[in-house]
């Protein structure tokens, strides 16, 4: 492995790993929104 | 919720600042800061190797502190906050054990050294992916902190036992000393490196803040969900 | 009744029960036997390497027959009942985690005495010289063993998971006693001298102090209903 290789290769893992991180964050909230969504929705229904 | 809302204010704030700082950082790893004579580019690695190691150290930290004030206090949100730092630092453990290796190999030709530091790592590593199951696996909201808090001290007070113990290890087994990089960081290195570790150490805190929010919010959901079921069931 | 007469008084009932069925001693008994045969044919031990990884085998196998006997400390008390019965027992609930400990620690000693003149037998070492030492070793080591393992048991058995979780937990926070006992071990098989190797028995000491003090504190915590 070339020295470029290895520092390319060191940094891609880096910024990947925290990205991946943050895309888990915002899936996360998402899902949270979607629920409180559904939540209003049922009790508008029955008031 | 007030404290949920005071919050948000600091993500409008912390989300450019990290950006910015990180921005300056590599700008400052990889034009500024010479070029290391020995290694070569790969030195280039060393600034946010030890970065995210700084990080997963202070993560665990605060897992430790939330856990404590969670069992005093007995308030969800540092249960959650303890959550949240516990999956940062399983991440930037991930980062720290898989740089690591990488430079390891270009420079000493092996992927594994059982250097001290690195042996601490990975066992963090596998004590924080221990945490993490066990509140998977714990049952109810309530066992669930109160197991995890236990568990986020007893790992933490592990850690300086860990180290030492990798430490003698290597010291009367492996004793080949390898130039400790840090040791002799070139001071034209020195703004590069310490601009990193304030970088990562302002993503810390941002992310903290973020995942520490949504897993109050996920609670305040939970708890929503079963108001709404027992006034349709109950 | 003292704190720690009320502890042995669980240790003495602990003790009975098993002697009285003698459930978990001979299957961890007949383990440690099997996990003896198994590393032989594993690793093909011969005369030149036996030395080299007769301490690390002798200790994994303590240590893995030893994780049966702390699975089933809590899971039997779960199963019928009966930590109820002893949280409803006018004590502290430290001295119940103080009292397990102390059976576990029984039996894990009994089953290493049984078992280790089978390693000498099987394997073909010499005993070594400072044999004392190597008791001490063992004291020390199944000790901070059966400290954390005990109270990670009783945690994991009142979890979902139960007994699947024990090992996950334990033995990330375990590394500084299996490093520390295989590395003294080593010192003392090698004859090497007591200055080179005494740091382990350091770090196990330290070790057993902090995980028998710490969990003696948060039991209270780990058993509210």
């Amino acid at each position: 492995m070339s020295k470029l290789t290895a520092l390319a290769l060191a940094y891609f893992i880096i910024w990947t790993l925290i990205f991946l991180y943050t895309v888990v964050l915002g899936q996360r909230q998402k899902q949270i929104k979607r629920e409180l969504e559904l939540i209003k929705e049922a009790l508008n229904k029955r008031s | 919720m007030v404290k949920m809302e005071r919050g948000r204010v600091w993500d409008y704030f912390l989300g450019p600042l990290a950006y910015v700082v990180l921005s300056v950082a590599i700008y400052m790893v990889f034009v500024v800061a010479p070029e290391e004579k020995m290694m070569g580019v790969v030195q280039k690695i060393f600034y946010f190797h030890v970065s995210a190691a700084w990080v997963a150290f202070l993560a665990f930290f605060v897992v430790f502190v939330g856990s404590i004030m969670f069992l005093i206090k007995r308030d969800y949100f540092w249960d959650g906050i303890s959550l949240a730092s516990a999956e940062i630092g399983v991440v930037f453990t991930t980062i720290v054990i898989t740089t690591g290796p990488i430079w390891a190999k270009t420079v000493w030709n092996a992927w594994w050294t059982w250097d001290p530091k690195l042996t601490t790592a990975i066992i963090m590593w596998f004590i924080y992916l221990a945490y993490v199951v066990l509140r998977l696996a714990a049952g109810e909201e309530e066992k669930t902190a109160r197991f995890a808090a236990i568990f986020g001290i007893i790992g933490f007070l592990d850690v300086p036992l860990v180290f030492a113990a990798g430490r003698w290890w290597q010291k009367t087994f492996h004793p080949i000393v390898f130039n400790n990089p840090s040791g002799g960081l070139d001071p034209a290195m020195k703004p590069a490196f310490f601009i990193s570790l304030f970088a990562f150490t302002i993503l810390y805190i941002y992310l903290l803040v973020k995942s520490t929010r949504i897993n109050l919010m996920q609670r305040e959901l939970n708890r929503l969900k079963d108001m709404v079921k027992e006034k349709i069931y109950g | 009744m003292t704190f720690f007469r009320k502890a042995l008084a669980i240790v003495e009932k602990d003790i009975k029960a098993e002697f009285h069925s003698k459930e978990m001693l001979s299957v961890m008994l007949v383990f440690a036997l099997i996990m003896l045969v198994i590393f032989n044919f594993a690793f093909d031990v011969k005369k030149q390497i036996v030395n080299d990884i007769f301490p690390g085998i002798i200790w994994i196998t303590f240590f893995f027959s030893g994780l049966l006997g702390l699975n089933r400390s809590f899971f039997i008390e779960k199963n019928q009942d009966c930590l109820l019965g002893l949280m409803l027992a006018p004590v502290d609930r430290s001295v119940i985690f103080l009292g397990k400990m102390l059976s576990n620690f029984v039996f894990l000693l009994i089953i290493e005495i049984l078992t280790l003149p089978l390693f000498f037998i099987f394997l073909n070492i010499p005993v070594p010289q400072k044999f004392g030492f190597f008791l001490i070793i063992l004291f020390f080591g199944s000790l901070g063993f059966v400290a954390i393992g005990t109270f990670l048991a009783a945690l994991a058995a009142n979890t979902r998971a139960s007994d699947i979780l024990l090992p996950v937990l334990l033995f990330p926070v375990l590394i500084p006693v299996i490093l520390g006992s295989v590395a003294a071990t080593k010192g003392v098989f090698f004859n090497l001298p007591f200055s080179e190797w005494s740091i382990w028995l350091k770090i196990l000491g330290v070790y057993d102090l902090l995980f028998i003090v710490v969990p003696l504190m948060l039991f209270e915590i780990l058993l509210e209903v």
